[in-house]
């Protein structure tokens, strides 16, 4: 799963740790988002696609190689 | 909040992986996990005060003082799970990965634990000194020591 979540960020000019506040949840969970250490439950997707007032599937795309993704 | 916030990734050290990352929900939730720990060891120390002194007499005192050190331990069980309810997602999932691998150690510990006491049979005891080596291989020691170490690399790893 591939995310543009540091790419908004950095639009908004957010620290990790404003986003985290943004979301209620801790900076290390962002940063672990961001660098896809870690694929956040849906309503935290829901939560950050309402944050940066855009839909899921704008920040989050499935990779390449990812065996969920349909052929 | 955003107007002075850099759109950088910070790499933090140990200490500030593990203390500066919780959540106002976390703080509070790990104040109560200490106060009723701290409970619970006052009520551990007064039991086995209470039993020492008055254990070989009285079944009953023996008795009321293990339900004593026994019930004491539900609020800590309880906080931790307050904990783990409210804290965010990724901490939860560093805690519950922690518990597997301190399980598995502990039980892995438990099972050994025989053989341990066999091997150290044969050694001299020059080799083994004063402290009691079997002693390292207590299923609880491992299980916290694993449940520590565990936690702390899951913590610097998810945030490199």
């Amino acid at each position: 799963m591939m995310n543009r979540l540091r790419v908004l960020r950095a639009e908004r000019q957010w620290s990790q740790a404003d986003l985290a506040a943004r979301l209620g949840v801790s900076r290390q969970t962002v940063n672990a988002i961001e660098t896809g250490r870690y694929h956040p439950s849906l309503p935290l997707a829901f939560d950050i696609a309402q944050v940066f007032a855009c839909r899921i599937e704008d920040i989050f795309q499935p990779d390449g190689d990812d065996p969920h993704t349909a052929p | 909040m955003g107007k002075q916030g850099t759109a950088t990734t910070q790499r933090e050290s140990w200490a500030q992986v593990y203390c500066r990352t919780d959540t106002p929900a976390d703080r509070r939730n790990g104040r109560r996990i200490a106060a009723t720990s701290l409970l619970w060891v006052a009520a551990f120390l007064g039991s086995l005060m209470v039993m020492t002194r008055y254990g070989d007499s009285s079944l009953a005192i023996s008795s009321a003082a293990l339900v004593v050190a026994a019930v004491a331990w539900i609020p800590v069980v309880r906080s931790y799970l307050r904990f783990l309810r409210e804290t965010d997602e990724l901490t939860r999932l560093v805690q519950m990965q922690a518990m597997a691998v301190a399980f598995a150690a502990g039980l892995l510990a438990g099972l050994l634990d025989r053989f341990v006491v066999q091997i150290a049979g044969f050694l001299p005891s020059s080799l083994i000194g004063p402290l009691e080596f079997t002693d390292l291989f207590n299923p609880v020691l491992v299980m916290c020591g694993a449940f520590t170490i565990t936690s702390l690399v899951l913590q610097r790893w998810y945030s490199r």
